[in-house]
């Protein structure tokens, strides 16, 4: 199955790197032979943002880069130029389509060089005359003048006419968004479309309603195609903090006003790295009034649902909707660019599940309605734990996320710590019988799969580890408690590999394990002599493969954990 | 045919330092046979023993030898060759007697040869070939 995310503004892009690290950490997407998987479905990952280098696209860049080398060492000989591919995870174009609404096509080269609303809506490509003087009565001067190539400072009304002209666009296969689309390829193929952005910035707001219905039209015109189209919008999930001084209460500033401002917080982190020219021009944006507004979110977000509700809601199959009780607080104030490099958000994660049932095809079992799920009572939405995250079904079985990383981790010691890789394989246990046919007269191939899987249970661990370690560096929302718990598993220290090790052990006289691997509220019992059975039918399989076999075989041993008195 | 070399007097002079009594042939002939079973008993011991460790395993990296282990294994077995002809020579007034300090050392190196044999060839008659060839 074809897939392609459109990460919407700021908020989209980090659910997008959430998505690639939850697919690296091996969530499943389908059933392959019986085996939970997603290896076989494609992703693509469009980026709609005039934000180019904001710092999540930075992230993305380095989870994707991730993912690509996590993929190369986990496949076989075959791997196509810029596709991501082995069997243990989805195949990923390594390639983001990174679609600017600010790119239009030009009738001059003179056409929108400088990225402003008024240049923009005032686009006259195609026969398209002046509109400049419809725009008057909507806009004042001020915001025909702002500069709109960091993103629409939380501003829907600057947003959706840009993302308007933008969809437009689209239907031209030459404009610079219809190249990078490219529909066409998506004729006749079944592909699933997911959306996502925030519900109360600027770009999120207004690009995901406009881009779903550009698509869902397309859809309806097309039903052949087998598109499906959904989408997660956020609501606030995490606030800025104000900027270092406010905006004017009316009127514009004057030259000597910015110079005082440039002079009192030009050090500031927020004018790190600016020009002198630079810092004059966001002291007067500041004090113009365009930046997010930490106490507008939420009516904006209200605003935003009730648009789906009127405008747009038909034109998705599904929606999901994914947000905190109470937002968290970001420390640093940024005007966008790579300094807007926020930590990955629990509630990222939230959404990237949302998009996971949707390219798994799961449903909402009724589609005469759309589902809004909500959290337990007692979550505690600043320390989130991994049981707290939605679940979502693959063919018949529920993917339940504790469980998965828990998998994933149990995957990793076992693999890198109780196979005998130092011996030579022709003196393998019977136990590794499968391998040691493998792997017998063919040590090298032997020594290159231990070299890879060890480099890939690497990446793994660090992929585990930056997702769920609440350092505020790295993350937002996690407990903590999850990560401190599955660090044993990932470790190569000798006391952490004792322990695991002892609780796979078999008792004696007896094929059970000596203990339980758990993680929250799951646990796994398994033998490494169970494991070590635990192969590839075909000689010929993809480290991915065997990765994936094994961690299916663990997934479906994982079990609720019985609650101990006295015990958590 | 190996009985029949054993119980040449050729070969049973080798373990005797001094052949000046009568019936000498026949405490050679009991040194070697006390080397031949020191050396099946104690391969014996060493093939029951990796058998009980490999049995008792917890975990496949327990189970799994290497070359290098058995080796090693190999190699301690014969430190319990050596005490048992030590203590059985200086038991036996015969041995003590003929058998001498250099037939110790002969009848220590022929039992150590069997024993290295006897293990190998009941690694080579068992599943475990796979670890030491």
């Amino acid at each position: 199955m074809r897939n392609v995310f459109i990460a919407v503004g700021g908020s989209g892009t980090k659910v997008a790197e959430a998505l690639v690290r939850l697919l690296a950490i091996g969530f499943p997407t389908r059933q392959e032979n019986g085996i939970l998987t997603s290896g076989g479905d494609s992703l693509q990952i469009w980026r709609l943002d005039p934000d180019r280098n904001s710092g999540a696209a930075v992230s993305l860049g380095k989870a994707i880069k991730d993912y690509e080398e996590l993929q190369g060492l986990l496949n076989g000989a075959s791997r196509g130029a810029g596709l991501a591919s082995s069997r243990w995870a989805m195949d990923l174009d390594t390639h983001v389509r990174h679609l600017d609404p600010l790119q239009l096509p030009r009738t001059v080269d003179s056409d929108n060089s400088v990225k402003k609303l008024g240049g923009i809506l005032d686009s006259r490509y195609g026969g398209i005359k002046s509109s400049l003087p419809f725009l008057a009565p909507f806009y004042e001067q001020k915001d025909l003048e702002v500069e709109i190539d960091r993103g629409f400072y939380q501003k829907p009304f600057i947003g959706a006419a840009v993302m308007a002209v933008f969809a437009e666009s689209l239907r031209d296969e030459n404009s610079p968004g219809g190249k990078a689309c490219s529909l066409t390829g998506f004729q006749n193929v079944s592909t699933n479309f997911f959306l996502c952005g925030s519900l109360h910035g600027g770009t999120g707001a207004s690009g995901v309603p406009i881009m779903g219905k550009y698509l869902g039209s397309l859809k309806r015109q097309n039903q052949s195609w087998d598109w499906r189209v959904g989408a997660c919008l956020l609501t606030p999930y995490c606030v800025p903090p104000q900027p270092p001084f406010g905006a004017l209460r009316e009127g514009s500033p004057t030259s000597q006003q910015i110079d005082d401002l440039v002079k009192t917080h030009g050090d500031k982190p927020a004018f790190a790295g600016l020009t002198i020219e630079d810092k004059r021009k966001l002291v007067e944006q500041i004090l113009l009034g365009f930046f997010a507004e930490p106490e507008a979110m939420e009516a904006r977000a209200r605003q935003g649902l009730a648009y789906y509700r009127d405008h747009s809601v038909d034109y998705f199959d599904e929606l999901y909707l994914a947000g905190k009780p109470e937002p968290d607080k970001l420390k640093v104030w940024s005007n966008g660019g790579e300094s807007q490099s926020n930590p990955l958000n629990s509630a990222e994660v939230v959404a990237a599940l949302g998009a996971l049932n949707f390219f798994a095809r799961a449903g909402t079992n009724n589609p005469e309605s759309y589902v809004i799920p909500t959290s337990t009572p007692d979550l505690n939405s600043e320390k989130m734990r991994l049981r707290d995250l939605p679940g979502y079904v693959v063919g018949q079985t529920e993917i339940d996320p504790e469980r998965v990383f828990l998998a994933t981790a149990v995957m990793h010691h076992l693999v890198t710590k109780q196979i005998p890789w130092e011996i030579a394989a022709k003196g393998f246990p019977k136990e590794l019988d499968q391998l040691r046919k493998v792997y017998e007269g063919n040590e090298e191939r032997k020594l290159e799969d231990f070299t890879r899987l060890s480099a890939a249970a690497s990446l793994l661990a660090k992929t585990i580890m930056t997702t769920l370690d609440p350092n505020p560096q790295l993350t937002i929302g996690w407990s903590g408690e999850d990560s401190s718990r599955i660090w044993p598993y990932l470790s190569n220290d000798s006391g952490s590999v004792k322990e695991v090790t002892a609780k796979t052990a078999r008792k004696f006289f007896s094929k059970e394990a000596r203990g339980e691997l758990d993680l929250g509220e799951s646990s796994i019992r398994v033998t490494t002599f169970e494991f070590g059975e635990w192969c590839p039918k075909s000689a010929e399989f993809t480290r991915g493969e065997y990765l994936r076999l094994i961690w299916h075989n663990l997934l479906t041993r994982a079990h609720k954990r019985l609650r101990q008195e006295g015990v958590q | 045919m190996l009985a029949f070399l054993l119980q040449s007097f050729d070969f049973l002079q080798l373990f005797l330092d001094s052949c000046d009594d009568e019936g000498c042939e026949d405490t050679a002939l009991n040194w070697v046979i006390t080397a031949v079973v020191v050396a099946i008993v104690v391969s014996l011991l060493v093939l029951v023993f990796k058998w009980v460790k490999k049995y008792l395993a917890i975990n496949i990296v327990q189970k799994a030898w290497s070359r290098g282990q058995t080796v090693v294994l190999f190699i301690t077995g014969l430190l319990p060759v050596l005490v048992a002809l030590v203590i059985i020579w200086y038991s036996v007034r015969n041995f003590f007697n003929y058998v001498g300090f250099g037939g110790l050392l002969k009848g220590i190196v022929f039992s150590w040869l069997l024993y290295v044999v006897f293990a190998f060839t009941g690694h080579l008659l068992s599943p475990w070939r796979r670890e030491i060839l």
